[in-house]
């Protein structure tokens, strides 16, 4: 084994390091080794670093970088323009980090370093070309020239007046019973059209009422639920309604105070130059419509963010836009590949992608492939392009993990509430897999629903949907389940029967009923777990995590050590900034998931940078068994960003 | 309002705060500032060896060649293998180790053993929960202590604790900002997740965008039998493979858990002959697109080199 040289530890080549000014030798950055080859640096390229840190929407590091520019600067009279560019693009940065005194003081002084400074006006929000002006009146003093205004920002609005500032969720964003109220702009050719949305759950109609009159916008029009396909979050920024079949059916939306997001339409645009504020104006808006239309919007969430409504070719067309991102996508299943290895894809008009069963639909995919072949579906997941065969040289090739399927075919087979839902109305048997709840002991159907002969009746709850198990106690060859204890709880069931509906209330006959385990059994069957019935629940894990903050528009998930009971959540989380005042948190919403024990936690609003948002969690939560949490659990991080 | 970006700047604060030691000191801040311009670098660590398997050191920079995509890049910074390192141990703290534990901490007293006085260690142990017992730190006492406190008890979030410790390494690195640093992980485990949220895809995904190399040492049982297993615990050990094969790393499986020392002899033989290199790509475009990376050491084609394959343009 040859021997290590005993040279210097480290070399830096090529480092951009310098001393500026008077000083202009290379000097070794704090803890590198020698400095070799050095480029020029100096207060203009940190000025470069500090506009680049306003376009990344890190606003506070913007602000030191910057502070220390204009630090720099003056004095030096022959950077008079400098000066002023800084000082616009400090006072942008302080703006932003709720500084609006500071900020005016900034533009003041650019103004006055340099009185025929103009800031570009397609590079600044409207909020800083405001607030500019503002400054302007105030510059303007007999020994001055007034300095130039600016026009209007560029009708292309860019939205950044919003980063950093809240927008009020009522003035645009409603609930009156059944019916829920949204102020939005539709997409036009050429301009937004402003109107209101009515979602009516108990006429089970939605509703689009323009307010203008203007010639290239739509005239209003209703449409029962069952015609709405598809409500999700639009590539291009907004949200994307499809409204029976066809390219015409897709509408988009985004909430009024943001409809300049649509100025000379949405063509070219992307949801990832939206700023935080939007984005979870967007989100809410999708969770709120599909809670209307009585359709599950777990789907809305994930780690890879919240999954964009995009037609498969527009995946292929914009990889790179796409690419580690969550999408939901609609085409024909296709299978291939041999009995023992079966492969699946996803044809579109023009588009051939992989699909990739996620833990959460392995057994669902695996159970239907040959009943899907050929049939339309409607998968929910990550969209990747595919390194392997770009290693070897041939074409990029694309796939997507998904955790999520939709399909008329997946819905007599899937899970407990598509496949109770199919089985309505129809003459043949369903498969319904569901967790035992005991003789209704969590009162998850209404306690007067049950039938005569109730002694043999037992609650099958899938999700939020749950059933009545008629006729036939939970007890086979080898097994029976307590009807009368919570113990059993944690038991998966299957059952094959004939569903039927009695005042909004599931029904199933039973022909076969099974222990079995749920479809993520792979993952939750946790040899780890064991021994763990005794213990009370803890938190386990949390995204973000807290060391790293947390930005805007994030979303949190919570995870405990063993499953608690969902019920029991209620009342028992906190939303809150550390210190006082600030919080509005009136449209957040928790969701559990029993198969990662977790907690997805949207606050339902955009988070202000610069506070420390806080989850408390409190032992009203219990497992199971009633066993509470151990203790109040606070989790908090610093949001940063915008 | 993304844009393709060549220079980053990461020393903000820093810079803040030579200026306000200049107004105490009452020197001219223009006198006194340094700037390290950071730019987006694509970092390297790289294992070479000869044709006996043995590890080559005394390489300078001169003598490596970079290639991206075929095109020939210009080695930006070169970190010798007796630089500081910074790196994350991560144990298992499972039940499944109980009746180990006295040879864990054997073993990883063993790594510490070859530490140099600048070298950081982050000690995180695992179970479903992932614990922190000593933050980066360079004192061999602390650590001992650590150590000291391993216990076992409960399931394994393997997932979740090296995702934990990719974003920890990361993190760290950001707040250093000490380009001379090499940085890797080191995961004592089985790879068999239990309970975690964090899924193998989202690990796989962190460790492509990582600076650090992840060494894994197989717990107890032989995990090269596992990959043909067909069950859990082929999946496991399928993730650590690739995570060391994305990430420049590799896997050590002890026959038993009697060799457990030996395989952290071995980790820690490699961290001190592995170099670092960075290097800003001539192409710009950050497109996604993935950029196959080849290192080579001139003139030495008998020499075998291992390093990350490749990485995603703007991850």
């Amino acid at each position: 084994m040859a021997k290590m040289s005993g040279r210097a530890s480290a070399t830096v080549l090529s480092l951009a390091l310098a001393a500026t000014g008077a000083e202009a030798a290379a000097g070794p950055a704090a803890g590198a080794g020698t400095a070799g080859q050095t480029q020029p640096a100096g207060p203009t390229n940190d000025l470069e670093v500090g506009v680049a840190f306003i376009s990344e929407g890190d606003f506070e590091a913007a602000a030191e970088t910057l502070e220390a520019v204009t630090f720099i600067l003056d004095g030096q009279p022959a950077s008079r323009s400098d000066l002023a560019r800084a000082s616009v693009y400090l006072g942008w940065a302080l703006l932003y980090t709720d500084s609006e005194a500071a900020a005016m003081q900034r533009f003041y002084d650019a103004q006055r370093s340099d009185p025929q400074f103009v800031p570009p006006r397609t590079q600044f929000p409207r909020r800083v070309i405001r607030l500019w002006n503002a400054a302007g009146n105030r510059a303007a003093r007999p020994t001055l020239p007034p300095p130039a205004p600016v026009e209007a920002a560029d009708p292309r609005a860019d939205l950044s007046e919003f980063r950093g500032a809240p927008v009020d969720t009522a003035e645009w964003l409603s609930r009156r019973g059944d019916r829920l109220v949204l102020q939005l702009a539709l997409a036009g050719a050429e301009q937004p059209c402003p109107g209101e949305m009515l979602v009516d759950a108990a006429r089970e109609r939605l509703t689009w009422t323009p307010s203008g009159t203007a010639g290239t916008c739509p005239a209003s029009f209703t449409e029962p639920f069952e015609r709405v396909e598809s409500v999700g979050a639009a590539g291009e920024g907004g949200v994307a309604i499809h409204v029976g079949a066809g390219d015409r059916s897709r509408r988009l939306f985004i909430a009024r105070p943001f409809a300049a997001w649509y100025d000379r339409g949405a063509s070219g645009r992307s949801h990832l130059d939206l700023p935080p504020e939007a984005t979870v104006a967007n989100r809410l808006a999708v969770r709120e419509v599909l809670r209307s239309l009585g359709r599950p919007a777990s789907s809305a969430w994930s780690f890879y963010g919240s999954p964009v409504d995009v037609p498969a070719a527009v995946l292929l067309a914009a990889p790179s836009t796409y690419d580690g991102r969550a999408v939901s996508t609609r085409g024909r299943f296709a299978r291939g590949g041999s009995r023992d290895t079966p492969t699946f894809s996803l044809v579109a008009p023009g588009a051939v992608i992989a699909l990739a069963p996620g833990p959460e639909t392995q057994a669902l995919i695996a159970d239907n492939a040959a009943a899907l072949a050929g049939t339309a579906i409607t998968v929910t997941g990550v969209f990747r392009r595919q390194r392997t065969a770009e290693l070897s040289g041939g074409a990029p090739s694309y796939s997507i993990s998904f955790w999520a399927a939709q399909s008329d075919e997946l819905a007599a087979t899937s899970d407990g509430a598509r496949a109770l839902g199919a089985g309505l109305g129809s003459a043949r048997d369903v498969d319904v897999i569901g967790q035992f709840r005991a003789s209704n002991l969590f009162g998850d159907v209404p306690p007067r629903s049950r039938r005569s002969g109730g002694r043999e009746h037992w609650v099958l709850r899938d999700g939020d949907v749950a059933a009545w198990v008629t006729g036939s106690r939970p007890q086979g060859d080898g097994w029976e389940l307590d009807m009368r204890s919570k113990r059993d709880s944690a038991t998966w069931m299957r059952v094959r029967g004939r569903v039927s509906e009695d005042d909004g209330v599931y029904y199933l006959d039973p022909e076969e009923i099974a222990p079995t385990q749920p479809l993520w059994s792979q993952r939750s069957a946790s040899p780890g777990m064991l021994g763990w019935g005794s213990l009370p629940p803890d938190v386990q894990f949390a995204l973000p995590m807290e060391f790293e903050g947390a930005r805007p528009d994030s979303l949190f998930e919570v995870q405990f050590t063993k499953p608690v009971d969902p019920a029991t959540l209620e009342g028992n989380v906190e939303l809150r900034y550390r210190g006082a005042g600030g919080g509005d948190f009136a449209w957040a919403s928790l969701e559990y998931a029993e198969e990662r024990r977790s907690l997805h936690i949207d606050p339902g609003a955009a988070l202000r940078n610069g506070r420390t948002f806080e989850i408390v969690l409190r032992p009203g939560i219990t497992d199971q068994s009633g066993a509470p949490l151990e203790g109040v659990r606070t989790l908090a991080w610093r949001v940063t960003g915008g | 309002m993304r844009r393709m970006r060549r220079v980053r700047m990461a020393v903000g604060a820093v810079t803040a705060a030579v200026v306000a030691t200049a107004l105490l000191a009452g020197v001219s801040a223009q006198q006194r500032i340094r700037q390290a311009v950071i730019f987006d670098m694509v970092r390297l660590s790289a294992v070479v060896t000869d044709s006996d398997g043995l590890y080559v050191s005394g390489l300078d920079t001169a003598d490596f060649q970079v290639f991206e995509d075929g095109v020939e890049q210009q080695i930006q910074i070169f970190n010798a293998p007796d630089s500081p390192i910074t790196f994350a141990v991560l144990v298992d703290g499972s039940v499944s180790i109980a009746s180990r534990l006295p040879t864990v901490r054997l073993s990883v007293r063993e790594l510490l053993r070859n530490l140099g006085p600048r070298d950081a260690v982050q000690m995180v142990q695992f179970n479903e929960r992932v614990s922190v017992l000593e933050s980066f730190s360079t004192r061999r006492d602390a650590l001992e202590a650590a150590i000291d406190s391993f216990s076992a008890a409960g399931g394994t979030a393997v997932l979740n604790a090296v995702y934990r410790g990719l974003r920890e390494i990361e993190a760290r690195a950001r707040e250093e900002r000490d380009e001379s640093r090499r940085r890797a992980v080191v995961l004592l485990s089985d790879g068999v997740d239990s309970s975690s949220l964090i899924s193998e895809d989202v690990v796989l995904s962190e460790a492509r965008r990582s600076r650090a190399s992840v060494y894994s040492v197989g717990l107890g049982q032989n995990l090269s039998a596992r990959l043909t297993a067909g069950a859990r615990g082929a999946r496991g050990a399928a993730l650590l493979e690739e995570l060391g094969r994305t990430t420049g790393g590799r896997v050590i499986v002890p026959a038993s858990a009697d060799e457990l020392q030996a395989a952290f002899a071995q980790v820690a033989e490699e961290l001190r002959h592995q170099y670092g290199l960075a290097y800003v790509s001539d192409n710009v475009r950050r497109d996604g697109r993935w950029r196959r990376i080849e290192l080579r050491v001139r003139n030495r084609p008998d020499l075998s080199v291992r390093h990350r394959e490749g990485y995603y343009a703007g991850s």
